[in-house]
Order: C-alpha cells, then structure tokens, then sequence
C-alpha cells in the first residue's frame, strides 16, 4: 500500500542549528557548555515522541478545494501540480513538559533544549519530505518544497483548515488553541506539491553550511543570501 | 457466571461521509440538516445487533459549535431524537461525548474548571431530552476525562461509560497510562470504562489484559477496523476478520463490545455473531465444569471471569503509578510453604507484591518553614515547584502536599499549588490538609488518583471527610489519634485504627486503600513512646493487614545530629512494615536507608537500584576534591556558571558583610560583568543564564536567611511580569524572570496566557512601578496592546516593557509601550532606569 512505511522519524540533531536558535555568533565557548548541550540534546531525544498524519488529495478534488487556501503563495507553490499533500508533525506533549519543568528548575537547559526541541522538529518534517520524495519520484513525479500557514501570504488561520482535515486530535494529539498556537508547542504543518515536472527547491539555512562556525557573515549578524530573515520568520 | 454482554455501534462519521457528509464537515449539524440520513445509519446499527446507540453528539459542544448559529441544546435534543427513532425501543441512547477539542492545562490553555462548565451543558442538555446514559469517548487526557466525569455526576443521575485511546506503548498521546485511567475513573464512580478508537483488534488485547489488573468494572473494547492507510485514510480490515478478531476479548473479561473508526454495520453483524458463538461455547464448558468445582476458581481466573484476587492498588498522576505493595505480611507468611512447594520465582514475586516501600515527600509543607511561608504569602509557585521537583529528583514516590498558612485562603492555594505542581512533576499527591474544603479542591484539582491526608478517630472529621474521599475515589491516612488525644499504648492506637476501618469501609471506602499512621513522638519528650508506635505498626501490619505510614523525623526532634535517631528508627518502621513513610528526600543518608531496605526486602530485585545508586558515589569520591572554591573569586565563579561555589563564596562574604553587601558589591557587579561580555558578544546566550542560575544560588541563599530571622525581603523593587492573554511562549519571559530577580527585583510572574484583567488587577494590588509583557506571535501581540490599552485606562502609572520575537522598537511603541528590551540585559537596563527615577522622585 503506498505510503504504508513513511513513519514519523527523529534521526539527529543539527548542532549548528541548534547553536543558531541560541544566537551563537562564533564564540569560543568551554567544554563545559559543550557538554551542556549535549546533555540537553540527549533529554529531548528521550522526551520526544515524534508522530505523523499526511494526506494526499487530488489537486482538483472536491476534498482540497473545500479547504480553500488562502493566497498567492500557495497557489504558485501547487502550480501544475496534480496532487497536493497535506501533512503534521509533532514531538508530542513530552517535550512542553520538559521544557516547563526545566524553566523552573534549569533556565538555561530549558533555554538549551528548546532550541533542541525546534531542531529536532524540523528535522522529523524533513525527513517526512525527504521520504515522501523518494516514494513520489519512484512514481515518476516530483514533490514540491514544503509550505506552512504564515510563510508568505499563507495566513496563520489556515492551520486551522490543516488540523481539521487531517483530524490532528485524534490521529496525533496536536490541537490548536484559540490564539493558533499548536499544541504541542513543537509541531509543524504544511502543505506540498506532487508534480509531474521538477521544481526549482528554495535554499537552505546556514545551519547546513559547512562554514557555519566561522562564516564571517555570521560573526557580524547577517549572511550570505538573506537566509537569516527567513529564519527569524520561521521561529514563529 | 457469565457476564452480561452487550453490543454497542459501529463507525459513524465514515458512514456520514458516505452519504454526503463533508471533509471538515461537523457531523452534529449535518445530522440537524439531514435527520434521515442519520437515521438510516443507526437502524441499520439495531438491525445488526447494537444494543446501545451513541448518538450523533460526539463533538456537540459549546467551543465546538461557535459560529455555526446552533446551540448545544439543539443539537443534542436534534440528535438524542433521531437516535431514539432510530433505536424504536429496541436500544438504549447514549449521549456520546468526546474531547472538547481544546488541550486542557497545563500542556494547553484551557482551565479544568472550563472544561467541566462545557461538559456540564452538555450533559444537562442529554439528561434533559431522555438519554439513557453518558458516554465520554476517544479522550486522551485524563484530566479532561475527569472533569466530563465531575460534570456528569453532579448534573445527571444517568449511568456513565467512558472510554480513551491509546497507542501501543499502552499510552495515550498525553501519555495516560492504562493503570492511571483505570485506578483514577474507578475512584470516581464510572460505571463501565474500555478502550476505543486508537487501533485495530490485534493491538488492543496487550491493552485490555493490563486493565483487567486495574479494575472491577465492566471493560469496553470499541476498537477501529485495523489501522489506516497513512495516504487515504481508508481502513483495511472487513468485517469477517474484524468479528473474528475480537472473539479473544470476551476470554480477558471484556463484557461491552462495538466497533470505531472504519467499522459499519456488517462489522456489528460479524462480532454478534461472534459473541453467541462465544457464549455457546462457554455454556458447553460451565456444564463440562460441573463436578470439579476444585478446579473452578483457577480456571475462572484464565478466563477471566473471576478478577478480584489480582486486583492492583495504588495511587497515581495522569502518567505515573505508585502501586501499592500487597495485602498484608501475614499472608505472605501463612501462604509461604505452599509457595515454595511450586518453586521460588513464585516466591519472590510473592514478596515484592508484598513490600513495596513508597517514599512520601515533606517537604510542600510551611510548618516551620520560614522561606516557604514567604512563597505561600506571595503566590511564588515557582519556589513551590523548585521543592517538588528536587524532592521528584531526589526519589520520591507520592508528593505530600500542604499549604495551610494563618492568612492564606486554603482550598483556593490548594487548588493553585496542585495545579502547579503536576504541572512539572508526574508524582502521585497526597492532599494533606484537616480542612475539608480545602480537600475538596486539592483532590478536585489533582490529575489522577490522591491520598488524603488525613482523618483520626474523631466522629465528627470522620463524618465530613470520607464523603469527600469516597466522592473522588481517593486513598485516606488515618491517624490514630482522637478527641482524648494521642493514646499512650499501641493498643489504644490500635483501636482508633480499627474504628477508622470500620468507618471507611461503610462509607464503600475499601480497607485495603485505608492508610493508618500509628504517630512517631518525639523521644526527647516521649520516650517510651517509640516502642508503642513501632508495636502498633507491626500489629496493624501484619495482623489487621493496613498500609502503614509514619511522619518519621519527628521521632529525633530537639537531638543533636538529628539523622542518626531519624534514619535509625526508620529502618525499625520498615522491618516493622512501615511501607509509606513520609520523609524529606532530600537528606541523603535517608534515601541510602531506604535504598538499603528495598535491597535487604527483596524489593529492589538484583539491588539493581541499590548499585546504580551507589556506583556512581564511589567514582565521585575517588575522584581528587575540588579546592577551586578556595581560590576563585565570586566574579569567576558566576562567569562560569558554578552554582555551588557561588553559594560557598556568598555564605564566606556574609562572614564580613551584610547580606545587602554581598549582593550589591559581590553579585551584581559579577552579573554586570557577565552582561558586559554578552553584550560584547564574548560569550552567548547559554553562558549568561548558566551565568544568572549560579548567582542565583547566592541570592536564594541570602533570601533564606533573612527568611529564617524574620527580615523584610530585600527588594530593589516590585516588577509583575506575564506573558500575554493567548501565548504560551514565555521561555523568553523567563530568562528574563531569572535575571531580574537576580538583580535584586522582586518578581511577580504571573505566568503564561494571561487574561488583560489579571496584569492590570495585579499591578493594581501590588502597586508596581514596572510591568514586563511577553508575545511571541503576531496573533498574540494584539492582545499585548490590549492589556496595555488597559493599564494605562486603569490610570495607574506604572512604566511598560515589552519583548518578544516579532516585536521591534518602532513596533513596541506604537502598540503604547514604554521600553522595548531586546533581551533580558536589556531589561535589567530598564529596571535599573525606572527605579532609580522612583527612587529619585521620593
């Protein structure tokens, strides 16, 4: 059955992204906040449940044009696109409680592990993309950049559309409060794109550039292609 | 004895989407739309064989019906009718209920005391229009289900069901346990409760045979028709499978049977078919049985008919169980020979049952605390979760909970204090309070199943609180102790204990969850009386078989070198069966005793516990002392975030200086050092708050012993901080908590999503001159400059600062703020600013 074995994954922790949520800017730091982060790290490994809904839907089908997304941006994105995919991802309510307990008892391992908790979240929703691109081209089709409510001109509202569809709550206990906020607090959602032609795919992050550490960008606050901007966008 | 069965509904919300029924569609008011069509569903349900309809209500609720121009009420009575036509007398209707749709606290924004208002309306409506029973399905939080329950109770005499979904670890996504459901629901008077949604027959049997240790009631199983495919959604189960599946549940004690997602009609046809089958067979067997009515019982016990001998205790949070060891020694012991003809690992299982030793904390309790009194009076949670989740770290099993202070309203601290605390530990609670009402809210408040403590031999306390204990199902301490006093022998001891019993037991409380404390005297002042008590505990042990708990420091009061009496009459408690004792965890060398009698029992089987306790001492200790505290400087020793060498450099300073002394020419010229090295990006974020958490040791340090003489708390002045109505991203609110109060502030956090009334009422109250406001989105940040709009209608004048990651300077001054911070050394810039203008102006 297609799709049957994309399962929701946790593979690793980007320590420069993590070094980037916590605004490192190439100091040299002692080996004993080194050692901090890899203890924080190893903690919201264990705290993490990561878990997975996704849909694919017909483009023109009734059951996506009742969603009726909003906006220029996500119209592009879908484009000559056959199939969209609708998906969410979370860590689970695990990682909040970690994070609640060690800003009362820890604030700089809570501070740490939040950062490992958005590093860790990404990388689940990037794993998904990266098998769900293998199993689209084995088809033959070509999977779209990954696009969430409050990139562009997707409102933040759509989130909620999201959730009902993929009836987050009950598959994967991500529900939305009233602010849509997503809670569990380290969650994505997005859409994606299945085509039958390639499309260019964004840039990524300096967080996988290999000069990270000592990119004299960086050291001065900006970057080398406007990446940074799209970062802080991101963190809401 | 062969238990009723009955047969519940299939699938709903496939079926509707069939005829018509919408993606994102609300099932509820489809059926207001189109009543024939549910209608059909449900016939077609009877016809296969359901006995119980749930009605179309499963998300008919008030925060789920906004917008759609219908009321709960409507809806209901709409759809409670249709059932009911449906049913023509041949079924009962269930109002089914499911989660709100909203996570409750703490992980979400929603109240405990919300959430039951919104079932309450729900539940009024369904009794009202002639619904036979209540049904609260596919949850996921305890919490929530506890409310539904509270809420159904007190506003319907109707039957209630309920049932939760789970994943295979045997969790729920908000990581319930089977255990906890099961203990926590059964406290609170269910009368039936299963299992529903989350998977297909197959995963749940690991499920229903864990629940079956749990609890007596009537076990549900309304499983989905296997599991989905990821991509469409659709289930690939048929009906024949599905019915053949569920044959094993009847044999683990399951007696109410349906189907959930994916399933229809012929799914309910198949398990009917099913459930004769497997009544037929049984029939065959009792009659086979007839004549060999030795072997009845254990054979009733693999088929599960017979349950009670293997029934589990204990007390729990929504995620955690402290199980309670077994019924008594003297079983054990009068049981021993016949165990041992069958082999030892019967026997060793046997005694862990039997001796399970489960460490109650003290330490939430301001009887003599100096430093807590302060909290409780300023509403300082933080300092309140601090002990719990020291004493969490330090061992505990249950956390005792106590906040009665003269001047402190005790079931509204009660309430906050126990909602703060499950919010960063996962321990059972023991309510301690003697304040009826203030019981109530403690176990009303707790997520999960509590201890109270305490009753005594006394009528009249006996008479007002184990209604309470019996209403939320929780377990009670017993002090053997009455109007007269605390009796001088322990048979007088005794006989309290065994009126209490007696007293518990006709209120339907059962013995088993009786906990009697037999009270240690101080031996200073009493001591012929340690021999009386230990004399008690070894009876009410052994021979009335009761759980034991004793408040065990006490025994050493007015000694010098208090933790040799302390740990050595705790180690003659335990040896006499003492298995609850209440201690502070946090003193070392009374954890080592009770690591070393888990040992010794057999408890801690391999003393696996034992070892990995101690193994790691004996490296620490061959490793050379640090004498580095000797040398650093209090600077250094901040900058590098060294909590411990803080601590030990302040206590050396307040040899020489006063404590205000020590903070403004020691720590805070240390942390403006720090400041000035992030600022200068010469360190980052990590380093500053390791920087702020270790002066932190210094300043608590100095807050006890001024606490401990009685001194006005040192305050540079009074800041309330909140994150905004909506957010509940305060990690930033937070650092910037930590480092303000580091500097000499007073903070008054008041916390996460906090409503605009709230800030202003608090400002107002507390008379700050400075307000720090947090948001983290755009959609929140709205709400910031409501609750700004609101202070400065107030009238009052305090200065306004605000931060967070969408905010910037232009952006903070046109929502009316005063100061944009951009990070926390901001702040402290600010604070500095605005108190030396107030302190200026006077």
């Amino acid at each position: 059955m297609a799709g049957k074995d994309i399962q929701a994954r946790l593979t690793e922790l980007n320590e420069n992204e993590i070094l980037l949520y916590l605004g490192y800017r190439g100091q040299k730091y002692p080996a004993e906040v080194e050692a901090q982060i890899k203890r924080c790290e190893k903690d919201v490994l264990a705290a993490a449940h990561p878990r997975l809904i996704w849909r694919r839907l017909p483009v023109n089908g009734e059951l996506f044009s009742a969603l009726a997304l909003e906006g220029k941006d996500i119209k592009e994105l879908l484009s000559g696109c056959r199939e969209a995919v609708l998906m969410a991802v979370t860590l689970g309510p695990g990682v909040d409680r970690l994070l609640t307990r060690n800003s009362v008892s820890n604030m700089a391992d809570a501070v740490i592990m939040d950062a490992c908790a958005s590093t860790a979240i990404e990388n689940v929703a990037d794993n998904f993309e990266m098998d769900l691109r293998r199993e689209v081209e084995a088809e033959g089709l070509y999977l779209t950049d990954r696009f969430s409510p409050g990139y562009g001109d997707l409102p933040l509202s759509a989130q909620k559309k999201l959730c009902a569809a993929l009836d987050t709550g009950r598959r994967i206990g991500l529900s939305l409060s009233p602010s849509l906020l997503m809670i569990p607090g380290k969650s994505v959602t997005a859409v994606l794109g299945i085509a039958d032609m390639q499309k260019p795919l964004r840039k990524r992050g300096c967080e996988n550039c290999s000069l990270f550490r000592d990119c004299m960008y960086r050291r001065d606050g900006k970057n080398c292609q406007g990446v940074a901007d799209q970062q802080k966008k991101r963190g809401g | 004895m062969m238990k009723k069965r009955v047969i519940l509904d299939g699938g709903m919300g496939t079926m509707l989407q069939a005829a018509g029924l919408g993606l994102g569609e609300r099932p509820d008011v489809f059926g207001m739309k189109h009543p024939e069509v549910v209608e059909r569903v449900q016939r077609s349900y009877v016809e296969a064989g359901s006995q119980v309809l749930y009605a179309n209500t499963f998300g008919t609720n008030a925060h789920k019906l906004e917008g759609t121009g219908y009321t709960v009420e409507e809806v209901v009575s709409a759809n409670i009718a249709i059932a009911k036509r449906a049913a023509a007398g041949k079924a009962k209707v269930a109002l089914d209920v499911g989660p709100i749709g909203e996570l409750l606290e703490p992980l979400g924004m929603l109240s405990f005391e919300k959430a039951y208002e919104i079932y309450a309306q729900v539940v009024r409506a369904g009794a009202s229009c002639g619904a036979d029973l209540i049904i609260f399905e596919t949850m996921t939080d305890l919490y929530e289900v506890k409310a539904a329950v509270l809420a159904a109770k007190e506003n319907s005499e109707l039957p209630v069901w309920t049932t939760m979904s789970f994943e295979a670890s045997g969790r729920t996504f908000t990581g319930t346990t089977v255990a906890a459901m099961a203990l926590t629901l059964t406290g609170l008077g269910v009368d039936a409760l299963g299992i529903n949604c989350s998977l297909g027959p197959e995963e749940l049997v690991p499920l229903v045979e864990e629940l079956r240790y749990w609890t007596d009631l009537p076990i549900i199983v309304k499983p989905n028709a296997g599991l989905p495919d990821p991509a469409t959604g659709e289930y690939s189960m048929g009906a024949e499978e599905f019915g053949k599946r569920m044959a094993v549940f009847p044999k683990l004690g399951a007696s109410v049977f349906g189907g959930c997602c994916g399933t229809n009609p012929d799914f309910i046809k198949a398990l009917a078919d099913t459930l004769a089958e497997a009544d037929q067979a049984e029939a065959e067997e009792t009659a086979g049985e007839e004549g060999s009515r030795q072997d009845i019982s254990s054979e009733r016990e693999k088929t599960g008919d017979v349950i009670e001998r293997k029934l589990h205790r204990g007390v729990c949070s929504a995620s955690q169980v402290a199980k309670f060891g077994g019924r008594q020694n003297a079983e054990r012991i009068q049981e021993s020979g016949r165990i041992q003809e069958s082999g030892r690992i019967q026997e060793s299982e046997r005694i862990q049952e039997s001796e399970r030793i489960l460490v109650i904390g003290e330490r939430i309790n301001p009887t003599g605390k100096k430093r807590f009194q302060q909290a409780l009076r300023e509403g300082d949670m933080n300092y309140i979760m601090e002990r719990a989740i020291e004493q969490a770290d330090a061992g505990a099993d249950i956390l005792d909970i106590n906040v009665g202070l003269p001047g402190i309203e005790e079931a509204e601290m009660m309430t906050r204090v126990v909602k703060a605390v499950q919010s960063v530990v996962s321990l059972p609670l023991q309510i301690d309070s003697s304040d009826p009402e203030a019981i109530e809210a403690g176990l009303r408040a707790c997520n999960g199943r509590a201890i109270v403590n305490s009753v005594n031999g006394e009528q009249e306390v006996l008479e007002k609180v184990l209604p309470i204990v019996k209403k939320y199902g929780a377990a009670v301490v017993g002090l053997t102790m009455d109007k007269g006093g605390i009796p001088e022998t322990a048979e007088a001891r005794i006989a309290i204990a065994e009126r209490i019993v007696k007293a518990a037991e006709s209120y339907g409380i059962p013995r088993e969850d009786v906990l009697i404390d037999a009270l240690t005297l101080t031996i200073s002042a009493q001591q012929k009386q340690a021999a009386e008590t230990l004399k008690a505990v070894r009876y009410i042990r052994e021979v009335m078989g009761l759980h034991c708990v004793l408040g065990v420091s006490n025994i050493s009061f007015g000694l010098p070198e208090r933790i040799h009496i302390t740990s050595s009459f705790l180690t003659q408690a335990m040896c006499c069966g003492l298995d609850f004792p209440i201690i502070n965890p946090n003193q070392k060398e009374i954890m080592d005793m009770v690591f070393s009698y888990r040992a010794l029992s057999g408890e801690d089987v391999d003393s696996a516990a034992y070892i990995e306790r101690f193994a790691g001492e004996a490296a620490e200790k061959a490793a050379p002392a640090s004498s580095a505290a000797a040398e650093m400087d209090i600077e250094t020793a901040v900058l590098k975030g060294l909590k411990q060498e803080v601590a030990d450099l302040t206590e050396k300073h307040l040899e020489t200086m006063s404590e205000l002394e020590v903070i403004n020419r020691k720590l805070i010229p240390a942390l403006d050092i720090v400041g000035d090295k992030y600022e200068k990006q010469q360190i980052f974020l990590p380093q500053l708050i390791n920087a702020a958490n270790a002066a932190c040791a210094g300043f608590d340090l100095i807050k006890t012993k001024i606490a401990a003489r009685g001194g006005e708390s040192l305050s540079k002045g009074k800041i309330v901080m909140a994150t905004v109505e909506g957010d509940i991203h305060d990690i930033g609110k937070n650092i910037v908590r930590v480092v303000l109060e580091n500097y000499g502030y007073q903070v008054i956090d008041l916390g996460r999503d906090v409503p605009v009334e709230a800030v202003v009422e608090a400002v107002l109250k507390e008379e700050v001159s400075l307000v720090g406001l947090s948001a983290l989105m755009t959609t929140t940040v709205s709400s910031m400059q409501k609750t700004i709009a609101a202070l400065r209608k107030s009238g009052h004048s305090c200065k306004i600062f605000v931060g967070g990651a969408v905010l910037t300077e232009s952006y903070a001054m046109e929502i009316g703020a005063d100061y944009y911070a951009k990070d926390a050394k901001a702040s402290v810039d600010i604070a500095k600013e605005v108190f030396q203008y107030c302190s200026g102006e006077r």
